[in-house]
């Protein structure tokens, strides 16, 4: 490439450059400078140092809902990478997949309220899908959404319905293996199982990272099952961080506390994504 | 330069579009004679509600109210149009925001715009409670909400429980329990106790305790008396096992009203506005005080109070408008919509209480007596902090312990809540 396309391509980049750093950047650094504030939303921000960073550290619920969030991650994140990879691959043997493929991906289509709601009524104990269906096995009903042992893991389990996008992902990638290098496998004796993990799992490593890190950071951000479903209930058993944090920002109208909750979170975030950064690159070889 | 042109042509739609007013006559007049008027609530409220708006507009030559509804929960909405000075004239708030609003300057005083004798038609409130404030006038009563004891009179007359005097105190109380487990067994709960505290302040007003001193920084969740009557609950339901846990009653995934309209519940704790849900119910129910010792005497839940964003030169029209959004004119939509006992009491007893001739009129007598002679609870500042960090998790752990524990329960919700009311952070 030329000098002159060379720079003509950098000035494309402007304008994606201005929103980073008008919607991101700018909103990301004031986030930091409010959150050195008692600021209400209400009146006028007065400085109060440290103060938000040191109730915000001694604040118990701010733990426990740290704490909900990564088991909820700790469950998402595995399954709902390696779900939609061993559902991609049996797809990749199936000739007509286009009906498939659209089941799978319904239920992204539907929106996370319609799902919420729809999910309700699955997990209702005394009128539910889900118990009727224990009932006809011969196995006790359970409380799912309204027992603390079992909210928080039915969550999780309505998480896995949106494994369909993965699945599109996986099945992307996976046709850009050459055929050939299929066959040659074949024609060596390799075994199915062999073929997936020397050949296929190798190929797609990339993608299974890529959906791992955005599965990462999209349930450390969840919000809305704990804010529909169960209000963060019972007795705090879903009170996941977003939630935790949209109820000082808002319900509570202490925004100061509630970005000072933000801002050591982004940096707890960032150093993961920093390590796993650095772990990745390791693997690779890369300095 | 053909890319030229059109950029710059592009520029200038683009300024033109944003700054569209700048080529427009200033319209001082329009921004003068119109109130913005903000609601919270169900959509359905938009269509009777404009209706209502309409005909205040055409007897107004001088001015018009422009009104604005949002989902009920979108108050973080509301946040962001004071923030950015976007704040309406009048707007309907609940009135443990009062104080917050005040401190932040976001509302002004109307004394000069509603005067002792356009209140005298309220309810019999206190003057803070109307929203006075160190003698200035900061907020108008609107809606109430009285809670009472819903009791199936079908099924209790089927176990044999009087329900003509339409009272009941708590021997009473206990003994129809032990009846309608008698006769109904287990599949019907007697009475349902929820998780709300709002359902509890009966109880506990009715045991002569206040837990929330109406203006004070400190809670009186640790008194005797407090600790008595939720003692006295938590016997019911423990040991006793006369009352179910709300936990058990949760894995029915329904609210109360639900369970006392499918006869799963012979009676419960709620407030008045359920009374719209149970307009189809196939027995005979009607509400009665919530039981308590000697004075019988229920809650009555000050909801909503009507606030303003105060500029002199609508003052005219802003008296006007909240005049008109407290008269019996307006008021009397509430009543239809959703039994919300409106601010203008002779409401209250308006035929049109509930469409239908629903319910009979000694149900809207009670309601009557609730709003005259029940106590008015008004949430103290940060109520939704101390509901959700302190009261709800020890709820929790209240109908689960022993009733020897129950007094320190209630010094750690106290002290939790005291702390929370000096504006402290508290956690869990």
């Amino acid at each position: 490439m030329s000098v002159s396309s060379s720079s003509k391509v950098n000035y494309l980049l402007i304008p994606a450059l201005i929103g980073a750093i008008g919607l991101y950047l700018l909103p990301g650094l004031a986030s930091a400078l409010f959150s050195f504030t008692d600021y209400n939303l209400q009146s006028l921000p007065r400085f109060t140092g440290l103060a938000n960073y040191r109730d915000v550290i001694t604040d118990s619920l701010f733990w426990h809902s740290i704490k909900i969030s990564f088991f909820y991650t700790a469950f998402v994140v595995p399954t709902s990478t390696l779900l939609p990879l061993f559902v991609a691959v049996i797809l990749s043997q199936v000739k007509n997949r286009s009906f498939l493929s659209i089941v799978y991906l319904v239920p992204m289509v539907i929106s996370p309220v319609a799902q919420a709601f729809i999910w309700i009524w699955l997990f209702n104990p005394e009128y539910g899908l889900l118990n009727t269906m224990l009932n006809a096995l011969g196995l006790p009903s359970l409380l799912w959404l309204y027992d603390t042992q079992t909210a928080l893991i039915s969550i999780c389990f309505m998480s896995l319905w949106g494994f369909g996008v993965g699945t599109m992902i996986y099945v992307a990638s996976m046709k850009s293996i050459p055929n050939n290098v299929i066959r040659m496998t074949e024609l060596d004796g390799a075994s199915f199982f062999k073929t997936v993990t020397k050949v296929i799992v190798p190929h797609v490593y990339p993608t299974i990272l890529f959906i791992a890190a955005l599965g990462f950071i999209q349930s450390m951000q969840v919000f809305y099952p704990g804010y529909l479903m169960t209000d963060g209930g019972p007795q705090n058993a879903t009170l996941f961080h977003m939630l935790y944090l949209f109820r000082n920002a808002f319900i509570y109208n202490k925004m100061g506390y509630a970005l000072a909750m933000s801002t050591i979170f982004a940096v707890f975030l960032m150093l993961l994504s920093y390590g796993s950064y650095r772990f990745y690159n390791k693997r690779r070889g890369v300095a | 330069m053909r890319i030229g042109h059109w950029i710059i042509t592009l520029i200038v739609i683009l300024f033109v579009g944003w700054k569209w007013e700048f080529f427009l006559p200033p319209d001082e007049e329009k921004s003068q004679s119109e109130i913005r008027l903000v609601f919270l609530g169900a959509d359905a409220m938009r269509q009777p509600l404009e209706a209502k708006i309409a005909s205040f507009n055409q007897g107004n030559p001088n001015g018009r109210i422009k009104l604005e509804i949002y989902p009920t929960g979108s108050e973080q909405k509301l946040n962001l149009m004071l923030a950015t000075g976007q704040a309406p004239d009048i707007w309907a708030t609940g009135l443990e925001k009062l104080p917050t609003l005040l401190a932040n300057k976001s509302i002004s005083s109307i004394s000069n715009l509603i005067f002792d004798a356009d209140l005298a038609g309220l309810l019999p409130v206190s003057e803070t409670l109307a929203g006075k404030i160190q003698g200035e006038l900061f907020a108008v009563p609107f809606l109430y909400n009285p809670i009472g004891l819903f009791i199936n009179k079908t099924m209790l007359q089927e176990c044999g429980i009087a329900t003509e005097n339409s009272r009941m105190d708590r021997t009473q109380f206990e003994e129809a329990l032990q009846r309608i487990r008698q006769k109904k067994g287990a599949n019907v709960f007697g009475c349902l106790v929820s998780y709300y505290f709002s359902n509890l302040l009966p109880w506990l007003w009715g045991s002569g305790a206040d837990p929330f001193p109406a203006g004070e920084k400190f809670s009186n969740l640790d008194s005797p008396e407090v600790v008595r009557i939720l003692t006295w609950l938590n016997t019911l339901i423990v040991q006793d096992g006369l009352l179910p846990n709300p936990e058990d009653v949760d894995r029915f995934g329904m609210p109360d009203y639900m369970l006392f309209k499918k006869e799963r519940a012979a009676m419960f704790v709620g407030r008045a506005s359920l009374s719209a849900q149970l307009k189809d119910a196939d027995f005979e129910w009607e509400i009665i005080p919530v039981p308590g010792d000697q004075d019988i005497r229920t809650t009555n839940i000050l909801t909503t109070v009507l606030v303003c964003r105060k500029q002199h030169e609508k003052d005219r029209l802003l008296g006007q408008s909240l005049k008109f959004l407290i008269s019996p004119q307006f008021q009397d939509f509430f009543a239809n919509f959703g039994v919300v006992v409106p601010a203008e009491r002779n409401v209250i007893v308006d035929k049109y209480l509930i469409p239908g001739g629903y319910p009979p009129l000694e149900k809207r007598q009670y309601l009557l007596n609730l709003v005259e002679d029940g106590r008015l609870f008004v949430p103290p500042v940060h109520w939704d902090e101390i509901v959700d960090l302190v009261i709800n998790p020890n709820l929790w752990k209240l109908y689960k312990s022993n009733p020897q524990e129950i007094e320190q329960i209630c010094k750690n919700m106290a002290a939790h809540a005291d702390a929370i009311l000096r504006g402290e952070n508290v956690g869990k």
